[in-house]
């Protein structure tokens, strides 16, 4: 991606640090996070389950529940500090600038409204008319794949299944002007032939609009589908960031390169990473990888690794 | 190798209701499978995939007599399993030879019990003495990879590939001789997924067991498994070993699934238009075949006319489509086309609409 | 969260309270021989509705007996009655709605239809027909209640274990191999069982309230025995002249009732992570700021943590 012309990042993550109260204890679930997404771009935020992903997800959206969650950091969109916005003008960010989709439309949906009302009702708060809200709403249901769109409006969320869900999700996004969308685990529910049509939908989107994507999942498969760029998270930090293409052929986080070698493919054998993820209600010393890493040495144990060209790692495979 | 399972016209639907039609009122049927028969054959890992609504889950819980079937037998050993009511004593005796390994291993251990509790139950339940039980537990365990101390641990303090291997534990503790594990491997993480799936293949060659293996993943069935069946509502439309069914995917639905998958590496070329449309639900079945309504290749006035039949195009290969049933070069035993033979189905398709 | 910072979030003022005069109640209740100044049956014509003195902590009541005494006397009865119509509704209820809900089909919708049939109608005048039927008295009246209390807690047992039933590790377990009694005993049982020790919390709640109605209409305990409710009976006409005699027993069934329930929420509370008082972001973020600099990866930048919202100036 050199060709680039340097831009502004749209968002853009310093330092988070992201601590929540549970009845378990207190959770230290982001510990020093950075990246950026740019404009246009399909991003992948990718690790296992607990390493903090959602976590960073939310606070970008600042859906955390508020009472119980100590923020450090920065997290930057367009020049406005999100972390220091009041709610009311965070309000303003959610939905019109920012907006998730989650991996359970039906939860996410009002059950006792039509489908085609609820994207109507995103584009009434815009301040159209009733008549003009339906109109432009059965218009994007059409673009997000629904067919037939006029129909498929008057159905109630029950009725219909969950790619279809998927797409009313991102067509309210859509019709909320979003810049951003942020997808949580978007096709993790989904058979795989609905999968491929989700994550082709939000290529197209990205095409047609211009709309970045952060997409959040533990799936290397959907990263390999749609994703640009790919930051790898462990232990809430982020290890490794590179294009989709060096994460997945060139890592050199040792991480990245155990969880890509972990993934059962034609005619390789899987090779499992021994022991688990680090519980983040503990202190962690040094390298939270370091348990796990077969590359580990005496420094490891001691010091945390800071980000060095893409890897958070003191011994990083060297590239060829 | 002889069967272990055979499976004859096994068929199980679930009522919903009923519903007024012409000539007066008839029960509205959810057909979760329709008429299935294979085998399972001694000490060999078979496959089921399919999308959610396939009916596979309900297939493996007929397998274990969990559920009755509307018709059709399950044989067990020759025995009639499907005949015996679920809970009868003489099926739970069998039960020790047939276990299973579940989806979420956290919600498949009782939340108020600690682990070591339940699998001591377990133990007791098939007659072994206070020290047998602890011999055999730490047997498992050192044949699992799981140490001693994970005992005074609490269950939420487990992870979840502890947990599944704990569960692995307490299926292997009656010394079955088949295992059905539901997705088994599908709620854990990437890393240690692999780590389930070793210890799978390793059970299966040491303790020879047979192993019913169901997954929507493609990869982890093609990983594991020696035969795969592919469901489709409730109907097997192809079965095969599984490096033929991945080199020589046959059935426009098998070859759809396998090109709806994501792409190993970024720069992969896709070779087909990923399928459209979704599973529908098993209560109206289409008439003919029931990927008709979303085939790319369906041919109108065959299709979805008629039901196709099983054609075993090599041995062991058995594929439920039209487009094959007439070609001669499958018969021929040659590779056929990648896009199916167009040229035979076609015209098997004129020929029926002529009619 | 440790046992001990659990007990601490479990023992809040209002249970505390509850717990203290419930611990006072059943101690008195048990120890009224030893506790009563005076025999809460002596009847003493010269000292009629007495005002409080030396002799008479609280003064007498209308057919001069010690009224300390009497409601001292009354807690026994009241709470034994309490219990025992409790005992009699659990022993009954939770068996036949773990029957119902594990075994469903016609045995379960007999069942529930029979309940749906009690609880159609007003339990106390059920209640009053079921007295009729069995005669006057407390043993009668406590059966009476102790049956109508049964449809509810039948069918809260059935639906708790409905759910469970759906969830996989009684499939796990059916799947093992073992047998309904196990899986309705060993596996759901310790499942549901905390829900329904809450309810029968507040059941003994109600059970006071429902007895002392019986009892104060006169259905219940025969004069000359001490009951709260049959006390309220016979001094309500002198809640002018002799409040004290009129209130006390109204009072101590009130405070009672309300501490079963304080305490069955606070118990609902203590295993159910979810209601959970947490410690206030304030001394959360102290907490957060003490921790040990050298430990964690992102600590150093810790002085910036901060609550969102807030003002970057604050920083």
């Amino acid at each position: 991606m050199s060709d680039r012309i340097p831009v502004a990042p749209l968002l853009s993550v310093q330092g988070l640090e992201v601590n929540i109260q549970s009845p378990k204890g207190a959770v230290y679930a982001v510990r020093g996070a950075d990246f950026e997404i740019r404009r246009g771009e399909i991003c992948g935020l990718v690790g296992e389950s607990g390493c903090g992903k959602t976590i960073t997800a939310k606070s970008v959206m600042r859906l955390n529940p508020e009472d119980r969650v100590v923020y450090g950091g920065r997290i930057t969109y367009e020049g406005t500090d999100l972390l220091a916005l009041p709610e009311a003008g965070m309000c303003k960010v959610r939905g019109q600038q920012i907006a998730m989709i989650f991996q359970d439309p039906l939860s996410a949906l009002d059950p006792l409204q039509r489908v085609g009302k609820q994207v109507a009702e995103v584009y009434r708060l815009r301040g159209l008319g009733r008549r003009e809200a339906a109109e432009k709403a059965v218009e994007m249901l059409a673009d997000v794949g629904i067919s037939p769109a006029a129909e498929r409006a008057r159905a109630y969320p029950f009725e219909m299944s969950g790619g279809q869900l998927q797409r009313v999700m991102i067509a309210m996004a859509l019709a909320a002007g979003a810049e951003l969308l942020i997808a949580d685990e978007p096709t993790t529910a989904l058979d795989v032939t609905v999968q491929a049509q989700i994550l082709a939908l939000i290529r197209e989107l990205r095409e047609k609009r211009g709309t970045s994507v952060l997409i959040i999942t533990h799936d290397f498969g959907v990263v390999a589908e749609t994703c640009d760029r790919v930051m790898v998270m462990y232990a809430g930090r982020i290890v490794e960031t590179g294009t989709a293409a060096e994460i997945f052929h060139a890592a050199r986080h040792p991480y990245t390169r155990d969880l890509i070698a972990s993934i059962p493919q034609k005619g390789v054998k899987p090779v499992a990473i021994p022991g688990a993820p680090p519980d983040l209600r503990e202190v962690i010393r040094g390298c939270a990888y370091a348990p796990r890493c077969c590359r580990v040495q005496e420094r490891c144990m001691h010091e945390t690794p800071e980000a060095a060209d893409g890897a958070a790692c003191f011994f990083p495979e060297v590239r060829p | 190798m002889s069967a272990l399972f055979e499976i004859r016209e096994l068929s199980k639907y679930f009522k919903l209701g009923t519903r007024r039609e012409e000539g007066g009122r008839n029960p509205l049927l959810l057909k979760a499978v329709d008429s299935v028969s294979f085998d399972v054959l001694a000490g060999e890992c078979l496959g089921i995939v399919g999308e959610s609504g396939s009916g596979k889950s309900t297939l493996g819980r007929l397998l274990l007599n969990m559920i009755s079937p509307t018709s059709g037998q399950v044989l067990y050993d020759g025995q009639e399993i499907s005949a015996l009511k679920p809970e009868s004593a003489a099926m739970k005796k069998l039960r020790g030879d047939m276990q299973m390994v579940f989806q979420n291993p956290r919600s498949s251990f009782n939340p108020k019990i600690p682990i070591v509790r339940s699998l001591h139950q377990v133990a007791r339940l098939y007659g072994l003495s206070e020290e047998a039980a602890e011999a055999r537990i730490r047997e498992l365990f050192a044949l699992t990879g799981l140490g001693q101390d994970i005992l005074t641990h609490r269950n939420d303090e487990l992870s979840g590939g502890q947990l599944q291997r704990l569960a692995i534990v307490r299926a292997l503790i009656p010394g079955p001789r088949f295992l059905m594990a539901d997705e088994a491997v599908s709620a854990l993480d990437v890393s240690v997924r692999a780590q389930i799936l070793e210890l799978f293949r390793d059970m299966q060659q040491r303790l020879g067991l047979t192993v019913f293996f169901v997954s929507h993943d493609l990869s982890v069935v093609e990983y594991l498994c020696d035969r795969i069946l592919v469901l489709y509502l409730g109907k097997i439309l192809e079965s095969a070993p599984a490096d033929e069914l991945f080199a020589r995917p046959l059935h426009p639905y098998t070859r759809s699934l396998l090109a709806a998958r994501p792409r190993a590496y970024p720069e992969e070329v896709r070779e087909e238009a990923p399928l459209a449309g979704e599973i529908p639900g098993a209560v109206d079945l289409p008439p003919g075949c029931r990927f008709s309504s979303r085939c790319p290749e369906m041919v109108p006035g065959l299709c979805d006319f008629v039901e196709p039949a099983d054609t075993e195009v090599s041995p062991g290969h058995k594929v439920a489509c039209h487009l094959l049933r007439h070609c001669d070069k499958i018969e021929a035993g040659g590779a056929p086309e990648q896009k199916g033979c167009e040229e035979c189905g076609a015209s098997v398709g004129k020929e029926k609409v002529e009619i | 969260m440790n046992r001990r910072e659990r007990m601490r979030s479990f023992f809040t003022v209002p249970v505390l309270l509850s717990v203290a005069f419930l611990l006072a109640v059943l101690l008195v209740s048990v120890f009224a021989e030893q506790l009563a100044p005076h025999d809460p049956d002596t009847l003493d014509p010269a000292s009629v509705l007495a005002a409080p003195s030396a002799e008479h902590p609280l003064g007498t009541d209308p057919s001069g007996r010690d009224l300390l005494s009497r409601l001292i006397f009354g807690a026994r009865s009241t709470m034994l009655s309490a219990f025992l119509v409790v005992l009699i509704s659990a022993a009954a209820g939770i068996p036949l709605g773990m029957l119902a809900g594990y075994r469903r089909g016609i045995l379960d919708k007999v069942l529930m239809r029979l309940c749906d049939a009690v609880l159609s109608f007003p339990s106390l005048l059920l209640a009053f027909v079921l007295v009729a039927a069995f005669g006057r008295g407390i043993g009668n009246v406590v059966l009476s209640l102790g049956i109508l209390y049964v449809p509810m807690l039948a069918k809260l047992t059935r639906s708790l274990v409905l759910v469970e039933s759906g969830k996989l590790y009684v499939e796990a377990a059916h799947a093992t191999g073992f047998g309904g009694a196990h899986i309705l005993l060993r596996e759901i049982l310790p499942n549901i069982f905390s829900t329904l020790l809450i309810q029968l919390m507040l059941d003994v709640g109600y059970a006071i309230l429902d007895l002392s109605a019986m009892n104060f209409i006169g259905l219940g305990v025969q004069p000359p025995t001490a009951d709260w409710g049959a006390m309220l009976q016979s001094a309500r006409i002198h809640v002018k002249n002799a409040p004290l005699v009129a209130l006390s027993p109204g009072i101590l069934i009130v405070l009672t009732v309300v501490a079963f329930n304080i305490l069955g929420d606070g118990i609902s509370a203590y295993l159910d992570p979810a209601q959970r008082k947490l410690p206030s972001i304030k001394r959360f973020k102290k907490a957060l700021l003490r921790r040990d600099p050298d430990a964690d990866p992102g600590s150093k930048v810790l002085p910036r943590t901060r609550k969102a919202g807030e003002e970057a100036a604050h920083e």
